[in-house]
């Protein structure tokens, strides 16, 4: 097999994240359960590839990125919870999820959910931000 | 920190992406280091002394 640069091992992350992530709420119930954790496994596994064939000039960008882009991430997130916790404001996305959960027994099931994904996806936009900026600086 | 990595360079008539070749990292990595807005790992500044031939206080100094 060609051996694939950092680059592509990154795409690939990203693409089969986000495939598996879409198909897991599509199908929903226990089978989206099991798609939503090999979404997680294909990420951290391909991500891990990623790393390990990239060089040090790109690791420390994204060192820095998880630290500062995670951590401002992660404060915006908690930022914008009395915006996003106004009456009616979730609904919709707790609908979707309580369909891609099955309908559990748990009623708590979807907040939990949306809840990591609201942590995971103000970290993940932090990082992203701060990966770009670090790059435009640097150049 | 300043370096002469892009004289040395171009003293060869190699471009960003043949020294990145060489070294093995990314030419963004070379832009970065020659423009002064990275530090390299000390053991990166070694391939690079070794590359150019040259001590490494010759090829970085303190700015």
């Amino acid at each position: 097999m060609t051996r694939l640069s950092a680059r592509s091992w990154r795409l690939l992350a990203a693409i089969g994240f986000w495939l598996l992530l879409a198909a897991a709420f599509m199908i929903g119930g226990v089978a989206g359960l099991l798609l939503g954790y090999a979404s997680a496994i294909w990420l951290a596994a391909f991500s891990l590839g990623a790393w390990r064939r990239q060089d040090e000039f790109e690791r420390a960008a994204q060192k820095f990125s998880w630290v500062f882009g995670g951590l401002f991430g992660l404060l915006g997130s908690l930022a914008l919870l009395p915006l996003v916790l106004q009456p009616g404001m979730l609904d919709p996305l707790l609908a979707l999820i309580d369909h891609a959960l099955g309908g559990m027994s748990n009623p708590a099931a979807p907040a939990i959910v949306l809840g990591a994904i609201w942590i995971v996806l103000g970290q993940l936009i932090g990082f992203l931000l701060c990966w770009v900026g670090w790059h435009v600086t640097k150049q | 920190m300043k370096n002469r990595i892009r004289e040395l360079r171009t003293e060869r008539g190699w471009t960003q992406a043949d020294l990145a070749a060489r070294l093995e990292v990314s030419r963004n990595s070379v832009n970065a280091i020659e423009n002064g807005k990275y530090d390299p790992s000390l053991p990166l500044a070694f391939s690079i002394a070794k590359l150019f031939d040259l001590p490494i206080e010759k090829i970085f100094q303190r700015d």
